[in-house]
């Protein structure tokens, strides 16, 4: 594989990306998601004046508790604040990847219904060279509009929530779930949209594919926000391990099953 | 040296491929050698594409095989063998969204060419394009997507050029543009295989052609295909009825001599020694002869014989492919 192949790639796309209005969307569904859990956890309770805290969601706390040391000595409405940004923690990284994954189907249909795949495959360039471009080109931004999610997000936790709210949310287990865990999952989900994208002709079906992965994400969300479920940071620790050969082998099946043959001569 | 001695630097052999039921190419074998140009001449759905991406190592044969500069290309030397190969696709698929520049300078990267920079400037000189290289690919006129489509194939100077379709739906101007540059990289050496629909085209630019349909009916020079399949007829315009002069003519060029009005008609084998005997014989006759001309079928005509032989229900077997 050549880096100077797979960067040329990647700055083509990036290019190309930099230049196409609906790339900033993702941007936009992030920034909307980034005000729900304002909205919920500071601005209802700050203009009903209603500050008691819902049972349900004391009955949760009391079983999060447990895995979540920092919430001891918060008031409750620190605790019910902390507990909904915790929630929406996700989000930051769902939604980019979402929009990402528009992109990602796009990728190698758009090139061959723009014609522009023939002379591609025509150079050195490998299957695997333009698959790993290919999939970075989506991942990349959608990486981007998390970082700056996040230093959005603890930046508003920090001017506007209650006083030891963002305290109880910096860990070492968000970094995790953060910085290790949700890329790797983003970069699955982005991969396999990437593979469908070379196997199907009609992108919508390819973005299809992403879902596969967003939903145990999700999945896992409910579970936590239920109390049911709670990440610990071995559990992080396995889970990114465990993406990280996924992905691999994700990368390598894809490369197998790329028909450079059928997509130019079948597909129309 | 003439281009036939020169060793090849694509060697097509047997080459066959199918899509399903469906005999894209059968048993194509040809050369193609360094300073050389040739044609690729055939009617849509022939396989002239699906040659070309044989050729260029895009798809592979389900029988022959493919040699570039001794080589056989196969899916493991594919990669570096595409660095010997220009391959310009029949759409001139730019990104629209980048620059003419950016476009070209994307490829040279891919081909990981030294400075980069440095050989696309020399590129968008050498096709003039300096003044639009800012310009995004989408903005561009057919011709001029068209022109940077042929740099981007040119870019890493490979030995051998494949064409596909340069100049459809190109103005004349630029069409003539393109067929100077064809004749410019033939002077330097390269190896040329072009595809068209364009028999004049061919013509002018082409050492040989080869006429596929399907089956490789014929790979000769132009000159070669006409005397193959015609011959070369002699008209002769003499002063008065030519009918009475159709026996002298006979008893030198005896192969379908007519008289008609004025003219007379024959198919000679050797026009340097035919042509001064027919003269000189209706002369002695006491023919008074105002002029002759040696008349030369068309391309046009040698390719729709050629084609029409390898039709269903042709009475004419297919010619015979020489390499």
């Amino acid at each position: 594989m050549s880096a100077t192949r797979i960067l040329a790639l990647l700055r083509k796309e990036l290019l190309d990306l930099s230049r196409t209005r609906a790339a900033i969307m993702p941007g936009i569904w992030t920034l909307l998601a980034l005000v729900v859990p304002f909205v919920i956890a500071i601005g209802v309770p700050a203009v009903t004046g209603d500050k008691t805290v819902d049972k349900d969601i004391t009955d949760v706390l009391d079983k999060v508790r447990k895995h979540w040391p920092a919430l001891d000595g918060l008031s409750n409405e620190a605790m019910t604040q902390a507990f909904f940004f915790q929630q929406f923690l996700m989000m930051l990284v769902l939604v980019p990847v979402t929009g990402s994954m528009a992109l990602a189907a796009y990728s190698i249909i758009g090139e061959k219904q723009a014609r522009t795949l023939e002379p591609l495959l025509a150079t050195p360039a490998t299957t695997a060279e333009i698959l790993v471009a290919k999939v970075l080109a989506s991942f990349l931004p959608a990486l981007l509009i998390e970082a700056i999610g996040i230093v959005l997000y603890f930046g508003g936790i920090a001017l506007l929530g209650a006083p030891g709210v963002l305290g109880a949310l910096v860990s070492p287990r968000t970094a995790l779930v953060l910085l290790v865990l949700a890329p790797l999952a983003s970069l699955i989900a982005l991969q396999i949209v990437v593979i469908a994208s070379s196997r199907v002709n009609d992108y919508r079906t390819a973005q299809q594919f992403g879902t596969l992965v967003v939903l145990p994400v999700v999945a896992i969300l409910i579970a936590q926000g239920t109390g049911f479920f709670w990440l610990t940071v071995p559990m992080i620790l396995a889970a990114a391990g465990v993406l990280l050969i996924v992905w691999i082998l994700l990368l390598l099946f894809g490369i197998a099953i790329f028909e450079r043959e059928q997509i130019l001569t079948r597909w129309k | 040296m003439m281009s036939t001695e020169r060793t090849p630097l694509i060697s097509a052999r047997g080459l066959t491929r199918r899509f399903g039921d469906r005999v894209a190419v059968e048993g194509v074998s040809f050369d193609l050698r360094p300073g050389e140009v040739l044609a690729l001449l055939g009617p849509n759905g022939a396989g002239k594409t699906t040659t070309m991406r044989l050729l260029a190592g895009l798809i592979g044969p389900d029988e022959g095989t493919v040699e570039v500069g001794g080589v056989p290309l196969t899916r493991h030397v594919g990669t570096a063998l595409r660095r010997r190969i220009g391959l310009l696709t029949e759409a001139p698929g730019l990104w629209d969204r980048l620059s003419v520049e950016a476009n070209l300078l994307t490829y040279a990267r891919l081909y990981e060419l030294d400075d980069p920079a440095r050989r696309v400037r020399e590129s968008l000189a050498r096709f003039g394009l300096l003044d639009r290289r800012a310009d995004f690919a989408a903005t561009l006129s057919k011709g001029m997507k068209q022109k940077v489509a042929l740099a981007r194939a040119l870019l890493h100077d490979p030995g051998a050029v494949l064409l596909d379709e340069p100049t459809a739906g190109l103005d004349p101007a630029m069409a003539r543009s393109v067929r100077e540059l064809v004749r410019e990289l033939r002077d330097e050496g390269r190896a040329i295989l072009i595809s068209t629909h364009n028999l004049d085209e061919a013509e002018r630019v082409a050492d040989r052609v080869a006429v596929l349909k399907q089956r490789l009916i014929a790979v000769e020079s132009p000159e070669t295909l006409r005397r193959r399949l015609f011959g070369t007829h002699v008209r002769i315009d003499v002063v008065g009825p030519a009918g009475p002069w159709l026996g002298t003519v006979q008893r030198v060029a005896p192969f379908d001599a007519v008289a008609d009005g004025s003219t007379l008609r024959c198919r000679i084998e050797r026009s340097e020694e035919h042509i001064p005997a027919i003269v000189r014989a209706l002369v002695q006759a006491g023919a008074a002869v105002r002029s002759v001309v040696e008349e030369r079928a068309g391309l046009e005509d040698v390719y729709l014989a050629l084609v029409d032989s390898e039709s269903p229900g042709s009475n004419h077997g297919p010619g015979t492919a020489t390499h």
